[in-house]
């Protein structure tokens, strides 16, 4: 017995030199990966979780010479329920927030804000120190700084002309 | 230069929890990155306005020019003790405390 591994592509591009009505199906295809690779290229941290979460933190980031920095809004919450973790070059940040009204007896009359579990995970273009990551937490909004390790940093090479 | 509209300044509208309690209503909002000295809360027309500027601080630690700002309005019910209104800023959550007159208060009322 073989064990063929499927490729869709090649079951596509075979189809459809088979059957014509099948062209515009992989030409659609295409256009999607297409949009999907330009939705996706040029984000200096691509983010990758979008599921198994309660909310989404709203997370600027910032590219300078020597380091990426990353700011997550985490309002209301206790810095020992955020954890942080770095594993393949993925950047994970992720915690959860409880509501500490629930506790309270009263009516709700309003909640707009954010509870219970998330998650947000970016991949690091570069190389980076994963030593010398700096976090802090102030008033509600969690700073991360990660250096940039030398040879990710931009080169200025002085060419001598002769 | 001054037609009205500041250049580069966000308008926010902070998230909210209020929850009615016996005593008081807990208004909650969410506003990370603050400065306390830059969060104002008024009682004007028995309504609740608040607001808070933030800026951003560059490497050097220089403060910028605001580039958010936060606002809203509350509208307060009758029952809302205008006088003891109390306010605390904690982990970029506003949390606001408006305590019912003491005539609104539920109280038992005992046979004789």
């Amino acid at each position: 017995m073989s064990l063929i591994k499927r490729n869709p592509t090649q079951e596509m591009t075979r189809w459809s030199n088979e059957f014509p009505a099948f062209r515009g199906l992989e030409s659609l295809r295409r256009d999607m990966n297409r949009i999907f690779d330009e939705f996706f290229r040029g984000d200096v941290l691509a983010d990758e979780t979008f599921f198994g979460r309660d909310w989404t933190p709203a997370v600027d980031v910032m590219e300078n010479n020597d380091s990426y920095v990353l700011k997550a809004e985490l309002p209301g919450m206790n810095k020992d329920d955020v954890k942080i973790t770095l594993e393949n070059n993925v950047l994970t940040i992720r915690g959860e927030k409880k509501n500490e009204l629930e506790k309270k007896e009263g009516n709700f009359q309003r909640v707009e804000r954010s509870y219970g579990v998330f998650e947000r995970s970016f991949t690091i273009p570069g190389t980076i120190k994963s030593n010398d990551i700096d976090a802090q937490y102030k008033d509600g909004i969690l700073t991360l700084t990660l250096p940039k390790a030398e040879e990710a940093k931009p080169k200025l090479i002085d060419v001598k002309v002769k | 230069m001054t037609n009205g509209v500041v250049k580069g300044v966000h308008t926010l509208v902070p998230a909210v929890d209020i929850v009615e309690t016996k005593n008081s209503y807990i208004v909650k909002l969410d506003i990370p990155g603050a400065a306390k000295d830059k969060i104002k809360a008024q009682i004007e027309d028995n309504s609740l306005r608040v607001s808070a500027s933030i800026a951003e601080y560059g490497e050097s630690g220089k403060e910028s020019e605001p580039v958010k700002e936060y606002r809203r309005e509350f509208a307060l019910a009758n029952d809302v003790d205008v006088n003891t209104i109390d306010a605390q800023y904690d982990l970029g959550v506003l949390t606001i405390t408006l305590n019912k007159k003491v005539q609104f208060l539920p109280k038992e009322i005992t046979i004789n």
